[in-house]
């Protein structure tokens, strides 16, 4: 009964909000500032380029276009053998659903993923990547408002 | 029509309503008609935005009848796994209960090595629990947040997704999705576990259980929470099992049913930890049971981290053809996922895509609960009724 008019129950949990009030404030003021993704992250998938920078990796074997789940990869080759390279490399990043399966099943590690991830756009057609969209530097893309 | 309304309203009037209260031995003016209001809740209304309206019928604040209408969030998900190979359809699982996707990835993975005979490697099994727990934790967190927020209790929401937050990160470390993880795979996971991911993790387990004091301070003993939460909506075990009512929410009705206890999958059998069953029946009883499964999934997740300490290094992936084809057959395969029973029923006609896939989708179940809980309550308990069973639109519609 005592405790009841004393309102332990309450000042209990009004004593953990208390503590916390003094705290530093846990959360990230973004776009102000931003966290850095963790290296597996899954952003937007780009075209890796080759150890002595002649062009891309892919070999347009079409594994990627085959295994995506929302089928919004369209790949064309040209060449035979191991000097084949795409002519057509379009990913629609508005249909993808960032599953990771064309980087998976990648035999030659042609595709990687990026940590840009703020694909919000006005113009749909700004996410029709194709294949120089895809080689380019995705840093220029990022928002940031400095204070 | 006429005759039943009236049973209700006797039905009604002995509970207590604003008009009144019998008493044994009144006797009830038969002239007397009181008829149903009809009203909508929904789709927009607190516990879930936008995808679930319930007709409610009711004398006065009281609730007689109710209608729960879903398909708010119909995706059609069972028909594309038609159209899917069985890799394909992973990604798809993840979009079912999507607070809790590695759960739903499990059984689907499950389902497929049980139909087709994979053998997985344990260090994979081990990974996978630790994940399915993880979600399970995440999931349980964000119900309590949630269901508090409904009540009315807005701090535990913030304080919540506090440790939310440090369970996404742990997913975006090891499977680079923070919210739809995509990480299991048929016969396997996708990639081992990163070096630092262990260390984070057992960190996270250590300040865990000290975070759910912070929530016991704010809801356990508080008089508002239990006056919202005590004797509402109550459902006994035999009704609950005749509506096959299943997981955290027949739990606290007192049926020992755990799935991972009682039909082992994967190596539940060789951890150690408690089901948590509390029988008050009411929606306090179903929070005791989270709160309490969240702190047995954290002693599960410390234990397989404790194995994959001792045993670095291994495949994580089973050999699977490329061109995957099961062999011809059917298979139900249930896992404990955080909201209940989850189980995959798919029939293989030996090609590369399924004939059938039906979901048995726990939380589409518990919904239809719904309507005899709340029989005799005030609307506003329809609130705590709805976030006691922890529904996900998700997976109700599919």
């Amino acid at each position: 009964m005592v405790k009841k008019a004393l309102m332990v129950d309450l000042i209990t949990g009004l004593r953990r909000t208390f503590y916390y009030f003094f705290t530093k404030p846990i959360t990230v003021q973004y776009p102000k500032e931003k966290l850095q993704p963790f290296p597996r992250f899954r952003g937007f998938i780009r075209l890796t380029q080759k150890e002595d920078a002649s062009g891309v990796k892919c070999i347009a074997c079409g594994m990627c276009a085959r295994e995506c789940p929302s089928q919004c990869i369209e790949v064309k080759g040209e060449g035979k053998g191991k000097e084949r390279y795409p002519v057509v490399f379009n990913i629609d990043f508005s249909r993808c659903i960032y599953c990771g399966f064309c980087v998976e099943v990648c035999p030659v590690g042609g595709l990687e993923f990026t940590s840009f991830y703020e694909g919000a756009e006005y113009d749909l057609e700004w996410l029709h990547f194709d294949i120089a969209k895809l080689q380019e530097d995705y840093k220029k893309w990022e928002r940031t408002f400095k204070k | 029509m006429a005759k039943k309304i009236e049973s209700k309203v006797i039905d009604v009037l002995k509970r207590g309503t604003p008009f009144g209260r019998l008493e044994e031995g009144d006797v009830f003016n038969e002239n007397l008609k009181i008829e149903d209001v009809w009203i909508n809740m929904g789709p927009q209304h607190p516990s879930t935005h936008g995808v679930l309206r319930l007709v409610l019928a009711l004398q006065g604040e009281r609730i007689v009848d109710m209608e729960v209408v879903i398909g708010y969030l119909h995706r059609g998900t069972e028909k594309l796994a038609e159209f899917r190979t069985y890799h394909q359809f992973i990604p798809l699982t993840d979009r079912l209960d999507y607070l809790a996707s590695p759960a739903m990835n499990f059984g689907y993975v499950l389902a497929v090595e049980k139909l087709a005979g994979i053998e997985v490697p344990i260090r994979a099994e081990y990974i996978r629990v630790l994940m399915a727990e993880l979600a399970r934790i995440s999931s349980h967190l964000l119900w309590l947040a949630t269901h508090a927020l409904d009540i009315g209790a807005m701090t535990v929401f913030l304080y919540c997704f506090r440790e939310r937050e440090m369970i996404l990160d742990l997913f975006e470390m090891a499977t680079g999705g923070r919210l739809i993880t995509t990480y299991y795979r048929i016969g396997g996971v996708a990639n081992d576990l990163p070096d630092y991911f262990l260390d984070r993790c057992e960190e996270f387990c250590e300040i865990f259980p000290k975070r759910v004091e912070d929530y016991d301070a704010l809801l356990y003993s508080n008089r508002i929470w239990l006056s919202r939460t005590v004797n509402i909506a109550k459902i006994s075990a035999e009704k609950g099992l005749a509506l096959g009512l299943s997981g955290p929410s027949i739990r606290g009705s007192g049926v020992n049913w755990d799935l991972r206890r009682s039909n082992p999958y994967s190596v539940y059998d060789k951890l150690d930890f408690e089901v948590a069953v509390f029988d008050g029946c009411d929606v306090y009883a179903r929070y005791l049971v989270r709160r309490k499964e969240m702190l047995e999934s954290c002693k599960i997740v410390k234990q397989c981290i404790e194995w994959l300490k001792k045993n670095p290094g291994g495949e994580v992936q089973a050999k699977v053809p490329k061109v995957f084809k099961p062999p011809v057959g059917e298979v139900y395969q249930a896992v404990e996922a955080p909201k209940g029973e989850l189980g995959f029923y798919i029939v293989s006609d030996g090609s590369q895509r399924p004939y059938r896939l039906k979901i048995r989708a726990p939380s589409f179940a518990n919904l239809m609960s719904l309507p005899e809980m709340c029989k005799g309550h005030l609307v506003a308990d329809v609130v705590a009724a709805i976030g006691s069973i922890d529904v996900v639109l998700g997976e109700v519609d599919r």
